[in-house]
């Protein structure tokens, strides 16, 4: 009983509660499109929604090491530009290892994979690195100088170019964005990678010790340190995932641009896995969140893109802004409620001092 | 009745916030020219009462009565406006400011719409003046001591020309010479015809300067006596509503054998050459005037600072590169000076913050086991008697002593050899005080090293076996007989040396 | 009096007046690049000056936000809506004055920023959420059916007169645009440190409890700051509308970084409270210089600006957190301890 209580209050079921709602207007103006005349056949049912994810959860992983962020109460705004510099590199790293083959060549292509990686949690070290280090800086300032940083080493590999490669090898990369079929439903690849990520990171951070530990940083991590805890050790370490997260995120991104590679492909991405981590309970306070919150937020998002642009046919930019608003409510609805409920309980509390000072004169 | 007796008077005051209610009808008055001292344990609501007659809450009843006049303050402004002033606990300063601005700020000197910085300057310079105050007006809050940053407020106060003078706690964080610094300005102002209300938990501020008293407990009002008529057992009794027996029940134990060992800990700037030895069974306290390197020296120990040369024994063997996370490792604890902010994550319960430092006896492998973690905090709460209705409860919610305790819990259930206890007592109530001296005794008796640093001196010389007095980073004096010890010989031992 | 005149350490001096070692590197850089292309400082310093111009203005409002301990992310989307609105409204011909062009942008970029603090303060949302989300729906507000219904704004769709406004008057041999920039900053300068209500937003960033308690109305001069800053966005709109004569969904995006990061370069503390205008301008001269000068020397490829603001930015804050440690050590070895 206890449990559920418990249940109905929290965050996680509110989004769910959200969810439904957002999926039930879109049910409806999917219905009366098809009775209007306006649209020939039904659009929104659960089969075509998840094969159209696909985009959505390009940003999932990055989300997944922006949680982690979070939830020491740090942020880290470089996690697009990590994502940028691994795929530069893999595609500098490609090029020079199968640059004229015809036919490309596996080798160079795995070789290359394990270099963007690296990359990503080189970035995400160095990230790290500073953040503990230098800890009269904050970590937005740290991240904003090392975004530009990564940014500008994009730069510098390959300029303004843009890497395009035509060989078979390269673009098997594009089989990361193909759809999965089981029965009827066609599932974009990237849901089943990502779910399944995000039971480790569920696991991690919601049942052992060490999960535990990255919400005691994000609440007081002063206090944490003089528990025993190895603040330090855990944010670097942290960080590195972040990094390592966004280099995943960039080999799906360079799969779905037509296998070619541009120094600002994943420019102003992170603002996306803020978002998403955001909605799910995580605040840049630190000390809060959890990834089921994080993994319906993005179908969320999801939904919301998909239903928008669909059935409403709203363009491109409606969607970022109810993206927007959604966020602001999200965090706005909470502390307007709480407001409400001290103004009521110090209502009640002056009425019955009334009540009893009234008796006393009396 | 003769109302122009009082400058002012505050009747019937009441005030709610959401879920509890702060102050319960209470009164208050004040004549000028006298130093009217307002005590009570933590919660008792005398910070919520110097806010409404400041302003920054605004009373749910009764009425403030001003030079005979009601008045309602509506905000700070208001009450600044009518000559009130207050300096608070935490020095209200802004720390990247200069001290002229922060003198004046809210009532700058001007010329049309801009600031005269010239003249601001000037002006600062001949307020800090008048209260023998050295500073310069154009260096930044941050940069100065704790004490002087409190004269910094007291010039603020002068510059509003205030009549009446709230110091809340102003003593809390100086140290003795400091502080009687202070008392000599109170009194000159109260000479001066200035009405001043005094809050403080330090018996030495009531009996030194106070004309009146007046004490609340639990948000109401108990009673209001000519300093003449009370005295400190009195006082207490009102405070905390029961007869406190024993305030320091100390055991005698058996000294066991050398637990920590500390040869010429050095650390430029901080601490030079300290030599300190802990024994099993043994509570030694470590005294010295605020700022003496004290904290800074066990700091170095627990592994949270580096110190630069020296050597630390533990059991007799050698540490190198400590952390905390190894001395804790090691049997060595320590319960931090402010527990809010190093001691305790207060948005969790009292269960995940004793299991925190621990986690790794509550895990089957990687994962938590709730079961065991409940276990060990269930049998913390018991043994330290803290009061709460279950381990659930969120630390935040506890009153400082039960705070305290639950920090001392996560330090136990490490099962450490020795502990350090930095200002255990510090902003614990009366009650909770005793209650933490007894389980200090209890530890002792089973064979912990203690190592007590404090800066109030009944503590010190009452509850230690030994103790080191610090000055100016140095260890100037070890005693190891406390008995028929007196507060003046501690005293002489921290007062820095003229050079 | 009795103060005695004591010599003080160099670094003390370089930490008190953060905006020093930056000059330092100015003039170095400037060396470089003149030592590289000869006469570069002759011809091109106007240039710089005009490329600065538009975030040296958006560089004063951050500075507003940043010294109450808030960011505002959002301005570079205000400068695309602002000018984008008042571009739309000049191509209809509800408009026709510069001047009310000008008034408009202040306007609408005010309303957004004063939504912006609102939000921050009284909704207690964290401000890096609430101008993430605004940049978000200012931007897509922009190519809405009853906004633009297009991406762009054309040159056609402006006045000549408001074309030629900034870039083709001068006063002094500098173009209003430059004065324009001058002008903001005097005024955001004067504000700051001679006005009370200028000096409460260094109170507030400095210490928000003690402000409370001191009766300093903290949530008013939160939205207040929050409202400076999308003035200058607004402005800024207008500002780049006049000198590109054309503006666009996408305009100006991920700019702000680049105003942050000039603000952080002239010594902000972004933890609030302290900042002066003065090192602001010099951060913000500094990115327009090495925007300007950087391509010109010809190393590397074109792009290799991004690469030089991006070390140079790391290296900057870096080295001030060093010289401030240093200057720590010095003085805790000076205590005789």
């Amino acid at each position: 009983m206890q449990k559920v209580k418990s249940f109905l209050k929290s965050w996680e079921f509110f989004l769910i509660l959200l969810l439904v709602v957002m999926c039930a207007v879109f049910k409806v103006a999917d219905s009366v499109n098809v009775a209007s005349g306006v649209s020939r056949k039904s659009v929104f049912y659960f089969a075509n929604v998840l094969r159209s994810m696909r985009p959505y959860f390009l940003y999932s992983f990055m989300t997944l090491g922006m949680m982690l962020i979070l939830a020491m109460g740090d942020i880290d705004i470089s996690v697009g530009a990590i994502g940028t510099l691994s795929v530069v590199t893999l595609g500098v790293v490609y090029n020079k290892l199968a640059g004229g083959a015809e036919e490309g060549s596996p080798m160079a292509l795995v070789a290359a994979l394990a270099v963007c990686l690296l990359v990503g949690a080189l970035c995400g070290a160095l990230n790290g690195f500073l953040v503990t280090r230098f800890k009269e800086l904050f970590p937005m300032i740290i991240t904003l100088a090392t975004q530009l940083f990564f940014r500008g080493f994009s730069y510098l590999l390959i300029g303004g170019e843009t890497l395009t490669f035509k060989d078979p090898t390269f673009k098997s990369l594009s089989n990361l964005n193909q759809l999965l079929k089981i029965g009827e439903l066609q599932i974009p690849i990237s849901i089943p990678i990502y779910l399944a990520l995000a039971v480790v990171f569920y696991i991690w951070l919601h049942q052992t010790g060490n999960g535990r530990k990255i919400f005691a940083i994000g609440t007081n991590s002063a206090a944490t340190y003089y528990s025993g805890v190895r603040v330090d050790r855990i944010k670097f370490w942290c960080f590195v995932i972040a990094g390592f997260m966004s280099a995943v995120t960039g080999i799906f991104f360079v799969g779905n641009s037509s296998s070619s590679v541009k120094a600002d492909i994943m420019d102003g991405y992170h603002m996306y896995a803020i978002a998403a981590a955001v909605l799910g309970g995580f605040s840049t306070d630190g000390g809060k969140g959890s990834v089921i919150g994080a993994t319906i937020s993005l179908v969320i998002f999801g939904v919301v893109k998909f239903g928008l642009g669909n059935i409403f046919s709203f363009p491109d930019s409606a969607v970022n802004l109810s993206v927007g608003v959604i966020l602001i409510l999200s965090v706005l609805g909470p502390n307007l409620l709480e407001d409400a409920q001290n103004r009521r309980k110090v209502r009640l509390r002056r009425a019955e001092t009334a009540k009893l000072n009234a008796a006393k004169a009396a | 009745m003769p109302g122009s007796e009082y400058i002012l008077e505050m009747n019937g005051i009441t005030k709610i916030f959401p879920g509890v209610k702060a102050l319960d009808n209470v009164h208050f008055n004040l004549k000028a020219g006298e130093i009217h001292v307002l005590v009570g344990e933590n919660g008792a609501g005398k910070s919520t009462f110097i806010k409404t007659l400041t302003g920054v809450h605004q009373p749910d009843g009764g009425e403030i009565i001003l030079n005979g006049e009601k008045v309602v303050m509506t905000d700070p402004i208001t009450a600044q406006e009518r000559g009130i002033a207050a300096i608070y606990q935490h020095a209200a300063s802004y720390p990247d400011l200069s001290v002229a601005e922060n003198i004046f700020i809210g009532h700058e000197f001007k010329i049309g719409p801009f600031i005269d910085w010239p003249k601001m300057n000037r002006e600062a310079k001949k307020l800090l003046d008048s209260i023998d105050a050295n500073l310069s007006p154009t260096a930044s809050v941050g940069s100065l001591t704790v004490g002087q940053q409190q004269l910094v407020e007291i010039a603020k106060a002068l510059s509003m020309d205030a009549r009446i003078l709230i110091m809340d706690e102003p003593t809390a964080s100086l140290s003795q010479r400091e502080a009687e610094d202070l008392y000599t300005i109170a009194r000159r102002l109260r000479d001066k015809g200035v009405g001043i209300i005094l809050i403080s938990h330090r018996f030495e501020d009531i009996f030194g300067l106070a004309d009146r008293v007046t004490v609340f407990r639990d948000a109401q009002y108990i009673g209001t006596w000519q300093l003449s008529e009370v005295d400190q057992p009195f006082l207490v009794h009102h405070m905390v509503g029961r007869e406190i027996t024993q305030l320091f029940p100390k055991k005698q134990t058996q000294v066991g054998k050398e637990l920590l060992k500390l040869e010429n800990l050095s650390r430029t700037g901080f601490y030079r050459d300290i030599n300190m030895t802990v024994r099993a069974g043994e509570i030694v306290g470590l005294t010295g005037l605020v700022g003496a390197g004290r904290t800074e020296v066990m700091e170095s120990v627990f592994g949270v600072t580096k110190p630069d040369s020296g050597k630390i024994y533990f059991k007799g063997e050698e540490v190198h590169d400590q952390t905390p996370t190894q001395m804790m490792a090691r049997g060595l604890g320590m319960l931090p000076e402010n527990r809010q902010k190093e001691g305790l994550l207060l948005s969790w319960s009292i269960n995940h913050n004793i299991s925190l430092s621990v986690l790794d006896k509550c895990q089957n492998g990687m994962f938590i086991n709730r079961g065991k973690e409940y276990e060990l905090s269930g049998k913390m709460k018991e043994l330290l008697a803290i009061k709460a209705p279950t381990t659930d409860t969120h630390t935040g919610a506890l009153s400082g002593g039960n705070q305290q305790k639950v920090v001392v819990a996560k330090q136990l259930a490490a099962e450490p050899q020795v502990i350090i206890l930095d200002e255990p007592t510090k902003g614990v109530d009366v009650g909770s005080k005793a209650a933490i001296y007894e389980i200090m005794s209890d530890l002792a008796s089973q064979g912990l090293g203690i190592l007590m640093i404090s800066s109030e001196l009944p503590e010190v010389i009452n509850m230690s076996d030994r103790i080191y007095v610090m000055s100016e980073g140095k260890v100037t004096r070890e005693f190891t007989d406390t008995k028929g010890l007196t507060q003046d010989d501690i005293l002489h031992a921290a007062m820095p040396q003229k050079q | 009096m009795q103060t005695k005149k004591e010599r003080k350490p160099i670094y003390s001096i370089l930490i008190e007046h953060r905006e020093i070692p930056l000059l330092a590197v100015l003039a170095l850089l400037l060396i470089a690049v003149s030592l590289r292309v000869p006469g570069y400082l002759g011809n091109s310093w106007l240039n710089v000056l005009k490329n600065g111009s538009i975030n040296m203005v958006l560089c004063c409002g951050m500075l507003c936000v940043l010294l109450i301990g808030s960011i505002d992310i959002s301005i570079t989307a205000i400068l695309a809506f602002a000018g984008a609105v008042a571009g739309k409204l000049m191509g209809d011909g509800a408009v026709q004055s510069t001047i009310v062009m000008f008034l408009l942008g202040i306007g609408i970029g005010a309303v957004i920023g004063a939504l912006n603090g609102v939000l921050m303060s009284y909704g207690r949302v964290i401000a890096l959420i609430v101008t993430l989300s605004t940049s978000y729906i200012v931007r897509a507000l922009i190519p809405m059916d009853w906004l633009l219904g297009m991406n762009k704004i054309n040159p056609t769709q402006l006045t000549q007169a408001f074309k030629d406004s900034l870039i083709n008057h001068s006063f002094l041999g500098l173009p209003f645009l430059v004065w324009l920039a001058v002008l903001v900053v005097v005024i955001t300068g004067v504000f700051l440190k001679y006005t009370r209500t200028g000096r409460n937003l260094y109170a507030v960033g400095s210490n928000a409890e003690a402000a409370q308690m001191r009766g300093v109305p903290i949530n008013r001069i939160r939205v207040l700051a929050h409202t400076i800053c999308g003035a200058t966005a607004g402005l800024a709109g207008i500002m780049w509308l006049a000198f590109y004569a054309a503006i666009e969904k996408g305009s100006a995006l991920g700019d702000e970084m680049f105003t942050i990061a000039a603000c952080v370069l002239g010594g902000v503390a972004v933890t609030g409270g302290y900042g002066k205008i003065s090192g602001v301008v010099i951060g913000a001269l500094m990115i327009a210089f090495i925007d300007h000068a950087i391509p010109q020397m010809g190393i590397g490829n074109s792009m290799i600006t991004e690469f030089i603001k991006g070390i140079l930015l790391l290296v900057a804050i870096l080295l001030n957190v060093i010289l401030q440690r240093v200057a720590e050590k010095q003085d805790l070895a000076r205590r005789n301890i």
